[in-house]
């Protein structure tokens, strides 16, 4: 090397010349300005946050949320804890209904369609427009809703029944078989409540209960419970079968990959084990004799032992509980898989234990399809003149070759009620922006006895001149010269909850101070009259349990599920959730198509590669994405891809896989048929480059993040030469149990030092500490063991008799502020119920 | 080899230069109010309004808090708003500056903001919770909440109008008094 400037010399002249220009931005001597209120608004202290209760308006599960809004703008959304749906948890998509609040892409006042383009007008002007239109349309009217709250639901009915014409609820995602098999098997037109907290054995049928299945983060929370080990040191187990391994069934202890559709048979095959051959099976003992296990493993591929296995599990570990297939198992026979997975509950005895059907979840979609097909077909046959849409998309979410984009194009007069553009919206000859949740009034009714307010957390973003549609509505009746029974929704929300209040049996209360209560608290539970027992009813029509016959051509069965960020395809306006990466596959933004590595490899395709999907109906363009998570018959692309007018954020990310389904009504209830067809997977060449942000999941034989089997644990306490993953990972250098006896007080060790923090006057959490709670998987893996001074340690009472918290303590050379952090007042408390165990001797580190 | 790191870090230091100039010169506010006998908006520290603490928390003895109404429940003081200014100044015409009671009527009345320029300021690495400080009296040997105020800012009640800084606000000042109170240093406690 010669003269000149060297590398290091180069960061060095680099480093001190920017220095010096940060010193210089320093001190620019620039003047800022301090920015008093004309008038000081009396909730609002600049500096201190307010937060208002409301209702989650993401999916229709009712979770209760709590707003917290700083200088009266809404920033942050988090889970209500006085509210029994939400618990204090919220899901990802609850989390970015401020992405649809501050959505750049809202309309930013009505519209109205002029020649190509959308032109804007006054609101005045738009509702004379639309009281007029509705006015000479008469019954020839039709409003498509998505489901909502039970006062704008009451206000939607009582609308349309004085306009005349026809309400549709239509929802993409929709548990229609579900509500119709539990008619069948109890009567009841409802959805039956669940108890996953006090089922020791859960088997889920496909059931993604975790991400989309009713209500998400309710059985979320119930879940964490029932995994979670006890006090005994035993854990609910949980089953998965279904042919393709989604988060909740990644979260399951063992996985069955029955064959797709199989779902009904392997249900009724182990109520055959359960019953003595059908023989108790009441009403359906003649159904349940011809199902034996033989022939559940000829359909489903499970082996007839496993079955038996399994059924004797479900009954000798309960209670326990059994859940249906879900959207993403919707085929042809949905209502008769369903109808099997609760006559194994019957049979087993989880009726009114784990299963209430006078408890029923009323947050839950259950609107059939086949309501809105009747319209299409009104609609093509110009029988509608003024079409109106709220809170629903299906010009995105229905397969194309149910035709609504055709029939709702031929309607005179389209209104929509979108609050941003999206497909329908786009076909819309008015626009008449509703505001979005965050800024509206409404309620909730999520499970009887329970009901809450939904309150504008904020004054409406002033960009976006909306107006809440219960307020439009009531202003076009009020211009058609009608009543409603009150001005604004306001009114009628306030007139709807003054029932709730009589009947509350708090009259003592006035009803101003039981509102305000009920806004306060954002929830309201009511003494529920104690459900009625169910019992199994004769079935009263022929249904199908076999599996269906999967239509087109193709070795591979589609699985079309409901994206756990995106949804039916909702959420996808939100930059967050498409950046989130997906729970299973850590793709962001795009979509992809989940094959096995087998299958892959016949058709000689690996990670990227872009294949042509095809069906019947359509084709798709998508990378692949290997995953041996599901069968090698199956192929599965997430809904929620694929959008053409959602916005800049959606459009162009991904294929919307309802491209590639046919319109299949299920019977009899009515709802969409997901599970349905097969499909070609043939290769482009072209590859594509996966959004992914798993990097690779291969650790290439180096001990990156070890793992050990829960199970493992206990032994390799026992003394010398324990369990050989245990040994292994002691090797590995990081392994060190430490003495966990003792009070916060003792700590920090002798020769470590902390900083003096009190962490009850500041309240902050440190970053790379380990959740205190027990290990609940059956491989837990600790990362980074061998290059960090903590040790790992724990003599608590946990998983058997022997120790699993998971404790991340600093060892006496660790120097760290973990224990001072409140996060790890949870472990000191471990700590302090378990000073009376045995200690294990203190193990040191290996020397560097 | 190093004639490429040469060139490189030439290039980079004329950059670097040229950024911080820009940087120096960019700091012209927007101009807020055009409002003749306003004061000079820009470049200079000069207030809108020629407020004299003197009169209101020297004179008068009016309570800081009064006006700076979030002191003991947020981190920021709170800056008054124009109407809390007017709850006086609707009746009284001013003794020091009446011409600039008529300004501050003048604000109120286009329902306009007043442009204060702020003084005190901490950088923006460095939180300073006016709350904890204002309830830690006690510990930094004020002798009331209502004068703890001063231990900050100075003999503000002794001040006409507030245009320049009248504390370091350097760390090593703010380090000074944590130690003298015993108070938290751990690097977190400001910088987070």
């Amino acid at each position: 090397m010669s003269e000149g400037i060297k590398r290091r010399d180069f960061l060095r002249v680099v480093g001190v010349s920017g220095a010096g220009a940060g010193m210089l931005g320093c001190s620019t001597g620039e003047v800022e300005r301090l920015i008093p209120y004309v008038v000081g608004p009396e909730e609002i202290t600049p500096g201190v946050a307010t937060w208002y209760t409301s209702v989650c308006d993401e999916c229709p599960a009712g979770c209760g949320i709590w707003v917290r809004t700083r200088e009266g703008r809404a920033v942050k959304v988090e889970g209500n804890p006085s509210h029994p749906i939400s618990q204090g948890s919220l899901c990802s998509r609850g989390h970015a209904a401020l992405q649809g609040l501050y959505n750049p892409d809202r309309f930013t006042g009505p519209m109205v369609r002029d020649g190509e383009d959308l032109r804007a007008i006054g609101w005045d002007e738009a509702e004379s427009l639309l009281a007029e239109r509705l006015r000479q349309a008469g019954p020839d009217t039709a409003f498509v809703t998505g489901s909502s709250g039970p006062s704008f639901d009451e206000l939607i009915e009582n609308f349309i029944s004085l306009v005349g014409g026809r309400r549709v609820v239509y929802d993409a995602l929709s548990e229609a078989p579900l509500r119709e098999a539990t008619r069948i098997a109890f009567g009841q037109n409802v959805i039956p409540g669940f108890d996953i907290e006090r089922a020791r054995l859960v088997l889920s049928f496909g059931a993604d209960f975790l991400e989309t299945w009713l209500s998400p983060v309710e059985y979320g929370r119930a879940f964490g419970r029932m995994s979670a080990a006890d006090e005994h040191g035993s854990k609910g187990r949980f089953v998965f079968l279904g042919p393709r391994l989604s988060l909740t069934g990644q979260n399951a202890d063992e996985w069955v990959p029955i064959r797709p559709g199989s779902e009904g048979v392997v249900a009724l095959a182990l109520a055959y084990q359960l019953s003595g051959a059908g023989a108790q099976a009441g009403p359906y003992a003649p159904l349940v004799r011809e199902y034996d296990p033989e022939r559940a493993e000829a359909v489903s591929g499970v082996p007839a032992s496993a079955i038996r296995d399994l059924a004797e599990r479900f009954v000798s570990e309960g209670p326990s509980l059994a859940l249906g297939p879900g959207v993403a198992g919707q085929h042809r026979n949905a209502t008769a898989a369903n109808l099997a997975v609760l006559i194994l509950n019957a049979v087993a005895g989880n009726v009114g234990r784990t299963l209430h059907v006078g408890a029923p979840q009323l947050g839950a979609s259950t609107a059939p399809f086949v309501d809105l097909e009747s319209t299409i077909r009104a609609m093509a046959g110009g029988n509608v003149q003024v079409a109106l849409v709220h809170g629903t998309n299906p010009a995105y979410s229905l397969p194309p070759v149910a035709g609504f984009m055709e029939a709702f194009a031929a309607v005179p007069f389209k209104v929509s009620f979108a609050s941003a553009l999206d497909e329908t919206a786009a076909m819309a000859d008015l626009i008449l922006p509703d505001r979005h949740a965050l800024e509206s009034w409404g309620d909730s009714n999520p499970r009887p006895g329970v009901y809450a307010l939904r309150q504008p957390a904020l004054q409406p973003v002033p960009h976006f001149d909306s107006r809440q549609t219960g307020d439009v509505l009531l202003s076009v009746t009020a211009r058609m010269g009608q009543d409603l029974g009150g001005a604004t929704f306001f009114d009628l929300l306030r007139a709807g909850w003054r029932r709730i209040h009589t009947s509350s049996g708090s009259a003592g209360l006035p009803f101003d101070d039981f509102w305000r209560e009920a806004l306060r608290t954002g929830v309201l539970e009511l003494e529920g009259v104690p459900p009625a027992p169910a019992s199994l009813r004769s079935p009263d029509g022929a249904l199908s349990f076999d599996v269906p016959t999967f239509a087109g051509e193709g070795e591979f069965v589609l699985i079309a599920y409901p994206s756990p960020r995106l949804g039916d395809g909702k959420h996808a306006h939100s930059p967050w959730l498409q950046e989130l990466p997906d729970p299973v596959s850590k793709i962001t933004w795009h979509s992809w198509v989940e094959i096995h590595p087998r299958a892959a490899e016949r058709l000689g395709l690996q990670d990227g590669d872009v294949v042509r999907v095809r069906s019947e109906q359509g084709e798709l363009e998508a990378p692949i994405w290997l995953y041996p998570g599901v069968r090698e018959d199956v192929v599965a692309i997430a809904m929620g891809g694929g959008h053409k007018s959602y916005g800049r954020f959606a459009d162009g990310n991904g294929v919307n896989v309802m491209s590639l389904l046919p319109a299949v009504v299920e019977q009899p209830s009515g709802a969409l048929v997901h599970l349905v067809t097969r499909v070609m997977v043939e290769p482009t060449g072209a590859r594509y480059p996966l959004a992914s942000v798993s990097g690779s999941t291969d650790q290439a034989d180096r001990p990156i993040a070890p793992a050990i089997a829960l199970g493992a644990i206990g032994h390799g306490e026992e003394g010398e030469g324990g369990h050989g993953e245990l040994q292994e990972l002691q090797e590995l250098g990081g392994f060190a149990p430490v003495p966990t006896e003792g009070l916060a007080e003792d700590f920090p060790l002798p020769g470590s030092q902390y900083g003096a923090y009190d962490p009850e006057d500041h309240p902050r959490c440190a970053r790379g500490v380990a959740p205190a709670s027990p290990p609940v998987r059956r491989r837990t893996t600790w990362p980074g063991l061998e290059k960090t001074r903590y040790g790992w340690a724990g003599t608590s009472a946990g998983y058997g008799s022997k120790a699993t918290t998971r404790l991340w303590m600093p060892t006496a050379r660790g120097r760290s502020t973990c224990a001072s952090f409140p996060c790890c007042a949870s472990t000191v408390a471990t700590r302090r119920a378990s000073r009376s165990a045995p200690s294990t001797p203190p193990t040191t580190l290996p020397k560097e | 080899m190093s004639r490429q790191w040469t060139i490189g870090a030439a290039v980079a230091l004329a950059a670097l230069v040229t950024l911080a100039f820009a940087q120096a010169r960019g700091g012209d506010p927007p101009a807020l109010s055009q409002e003749p006998g306003a004061g000079p908006v820009g470049g200079t520290r000069t207030q809108p309004i020629r407020f004299p603490h003197s009169t209101h928390a020297g004179d008068y003895r009016i309570d800081c808090q009064y006006c700076h109404f979030s002191a003991e429940r947020s981190v920021d003081a709170g800056i008054p708003s124009v109407a809390s200014c007017m709850g006086c100044h609707t009746v009284l015409p001013g003794r020091s500056y009446p011409e600039e009671v008529e300004k501050l009527r003048g604000y109120y009345n286009r329902n306009e903001p007043i442009p204060w320029v702020r003084i005190y300021k901490v950088a923006d690495h460095v939180h300073y919770p006016h709350a904890r400080h204002v309830q830690a009296w006690e510990k930094i040997g004020a002798p009331s909440k209502e004068v703890v105020c001063l231990e900050c800012h100075g003999p503000v009640p002794e001040l006409d109008v507030l245009e320049e800084v009248n504390q370091p606000l350097s760390m090593g000042w703010c380090v000074d008094c944590h130690v003298r109170t015993e108070a938290r240093r751990d690097c977190t406690v400001c910088h987070y």
